[in-house]
């Protein structure tokens, strides 16, 4: 879909439409949210809907940037803990390494 | 940890400090895989290894010279062997007795490198060969690339612990059993009873002998176990014991009227690892699932390490200490004495009992009157304890050597002392006594100790067996090993009763499910008396149990993937780097020269002309 040829009405339409699909825990919703509107919020000359769809790619924005830092700050802590937990750190894991704790 | 793919390195002789220092610090080619004769296999020169991240492998050869007698020790094993599952708690003064001074406890260790022994002597002379051309520095210099190289793979798929790698096995999948990292060890204990137990009574307290003895023995190395004297001399003695005092009874001489009226023999398996075979048939004694209990038992003897061979050699009678019996030692020495044996008590009183399966028995009865029989007073004779090489060389055993002063004759004439003192506590008369077997204890010892194709062993399980020795290692459990099999096979000969009426190998192996009948040597045998019972510590049967108490044996085998040494010239990273640049400069070259040349393409095109099936090529240019 080439969103400049996209009716106004439409372009807010998908950028709010996709803004509310991610808090169903989907992060990289928003991530695409905001990156393919990026161009339309703050790039083109204004229009009505411009305000509406640049308030979506912020927040878009926000909450992808928020789950890569929750998810980054999981695998760490899991990473380097995995082994001391003992049986919690094997219950967590999906594939357990063989040959080494 | 070891690497699923093999653990590389540059090979380097140590053989003196300066080839040691080489290795650990000074060498440039690190990483090493380590190249020794048995002499440099310490704890400390491994502990160096360990620490230093500069070795990968080690590879240990056989000692160099072709009369190998400058090795004096070698074991791996604790010097203190089994002694966290024993009687003596850790506060007793008796609890380490430096039984196994050379020990060095390597075999628990946890080292995280690969280890392999150079057990072929032409093996060993390439990679000696090998190093002396390409790697040996001159003039303490190093030589350049290429060198000679090795890689060892040994990887093994469990780690941390026993508990942790037997959750880790029981992760749902869908393929069951393919999460498996480990498993338990165990085997198959031999259980024969001399006399048929009464269906109706049961035995009274103390009314019952047990014959002891341990089967199996330990490595550092994968099947090379022939623990001679660290439990073989022992088995044979047993199972000479059993030959004789089966014939007595087929003699009809044993005699009756003792209070004692029975005889168990027990063969140990897995006891090198904190007493598994022992310690379950404790279990199952307080479980009522044995046929005798531990109040049933008046006398167990246990005979340990036998192998003597030395004319002032002495064989040593250590008691239980609670409960001791003049009455049994004096018997004892006085049969001994008159086959020319001396049998003696230690003189020491502060020495506790030595590591031995009755342990496992005196931990849950006290007062049980027990005596081990051994070589050796306090410290071990044997001193390749549960190693590569306790084997016939290190006993001083020759196959046929007959003479007076010879390992057979001295394991002939212990085993004929105590079936006589066993005699005379069943009540047999003086007439049933038995002269040394030398034949049958030196045949043994060659089967068990040099070959398994021979004769005893043929006539037992057909013609065409292993010329070499079963190893002693226990393995995992559910998978029997040869030498418990063979052990069954031999026990049921000596102990089973001859069936006189059936003369035809299928009439005799039609009733074996009903009656217990085998056919060996030739004859049927009913081997109801003669029984297998599974030698798994009870800590894998019990649930809940706390694997931090140290109860039981816990110890398990880690699934492996095939174990293989490789060696080959190795050039230098940057010769490997430029090897594969300049293999990817000529993919990308041939792919540009392709491109500029121009695809040829191919057209068939028809014509009448002089190609001789009607088509002629042409091409055209892009």
């Amino acid at each position: 879909m080439n969103l400049s040829k996209q009716k106004n009405e439409r372009k807010l339409f998908l950028a709010q439409r996709y803004f509310y699909a991610g808090f169903a825990f989907l992060p990289f919703v928003w991530a695409i949210n905001a990156v393919w509107f990026y161009k339309e919020a703050f790039m083109t000359p204004p229009y009505a809907e411009q305000q509406d769809i640049k308030k979506y790619v912020i927040r878009s924005g926000f909450g992808a940037i928020l789950w890569a830092a929750a998810l980054i700050a999981w695998n760490i802590v899991f990473q380097t803990n995995r082994v001391a937990w003992g049986e919690t750190g094997d219950d967590l894991s999906f594939v357990i390494p063989q040959g080494r704790p | 940890m070891t690497s699923s793919a093999g653990d590389t390195g540059v090979l380097h002789l140590v053989e003196d400090e300066k080839s040691l220092e080489w290795v650990l610090k000074t060498g440039p080619h690190s990483p090493y895989i380590a190249l020794l004769y048995p002499e440099y296999f310490t704890r400390e020169i491994i502990y160096q290894f360990r620490d230093s991240g500069r070795v990968n492998g080690v590879l240990m050869m056989r000692e160099k010279g072709a009369n190998s007698t400058s090795l004096t020790s070698f074991s791996t094993d604790s010097s203190c062997p089994n002694d966290a599952f024993g009687i003596y708690n850790a506060t007793s003064p008796k609890r380490c007795q430096k039984w196994n001074a050379p020990g060095n406890s390597l075999l628990f260790e946890n080292l995280p490198f690969p280890i392999f022994f150079m057990n072929n002597e032409t093996e060993s002379e390439k990679l000696i060969k090998c190093y002396d051309s390409f790697n040996r520095p001159v003039n303490g210099t190093a030589r350049s690339w290429p060198l000679c190289a090795s890689q060892l793979k040994s990887f093994m798929l469990a780690a941390i612990n026993t508990p942790t790698c037997l959750r880790r096995s029981a992760v749902f999948n869908m393929n069951p059993g393919a999460a498996k990292v480990c498993d338990p060890l165990g085997d198959q204990n031999i259980v024969a009873s001399l006399l048929p137990k009464n269906a109706t009574q049961s035995y009274s307290d103390n009314s019952i002998i047990v014959v002891a003895a341990r089967m199996d023995g330990a490595s550092l190395f994968d099947e090379i176990s022939p623990a001679a004297d660290s439990s073989i001399s022992g088995l044979v003695t047993v199972l000479s014991i059993m030959k004789h005092l089966g014939k007595v009874r087929e003699q009809d001489q044993l005699g009756s009227g003792s209070s004692l009226k029975n005889v168990y023999f027990m063969l140990f398996n897995g006891e090198a690892f904190g007493y598994i075979g022992s310690s379950r048939i404790v279990y199952d004694m307080g479980e009522h699932k044995f046929p005798i209990s531990l109040s049933n038992i008046r006398y167990f003897i246990e005979v340990n390490q036998a192998a003597a061979s030395l004319s002032n050699d002495s064989y040593f009678i250590h008691q239980s200490e609670l409960s001791q019996s003049k009455e049994l030692t004096d018997l004892l020495q006085k049969n001994g004495q008159q086959l020319n044996l001396n049998l003696t008590l230690p003189k020491s009183t502060k020495l506790g009992l030595p590591p031995s399966s009755l342990h496992s028995f005196l931990k849950e009865r006290a007062d049980l009157t027990g005596i081990v029989i051994t070589n050796h007073e306090e410290e071990y004779k044997n001193k390749f304890y549960n190693e590569i090489f306790d084997d016939e060389e290190k006993i001083g055993y020759i196959y046929g050597d007959k003479s007076v002063f010879s390992v057979q004759q001295n394991i002939a004439g212990l085993s004929a002392a105590l079936t006589n003192s066993l005699l005379e506590l069943l009540g047999a008369p003086p007439s049933s006594h038995v002269l040394p077997d030398l034949d049958t204890v030196d045949e043994l010892l060659h089967c068990y100790l040099e070959s398994a194709n021979c004769s005893i062993f043929r006539e037992l399980l057909g013609q065409n067996q292993a010329p070499k020795a079963h190893a002693t290692y226990v393995g995992v459990v559910h998978s029997p090993t040869s030498l418990s099999v063979v052990t069954s096979l031999v026990a049921s000969l000596y102990v089973g009763s001859l069936v006189e009426n059936i003369t035809v190998a299928d009439e005799c192996w039609k009733l074996q499910k009903e009656k217990h009948y085998f056919w060996m040597n030739g004859s049927c045998y009913d081997t109801t008396l003669i029984n297998a019972t599974e030698a798994l510590s009870p800590a894998f049967l019990l649930d809940n149990y706390d694997w931090a108490s140290g109860k039981y044996s816990t110890w398990t085998e880690s699934i492996w993937q095939k174990l293989t040494v490789r060696i080959f010239i190795k050039p230098s990273k940057l010769h490997e780097i430029m090897t594969l640049s300049s293999g990817i400069v000529v993919l990308v070259l041939s792919m540009v020269l392709v491109r500029t040349i121009g695809g040829a393409r191919l057209l068939a095109v028809s014509s009448k002309s002089d190609s001789h099936d009607g088509h002629e090529w042409t091409r055209e240019q892009l």
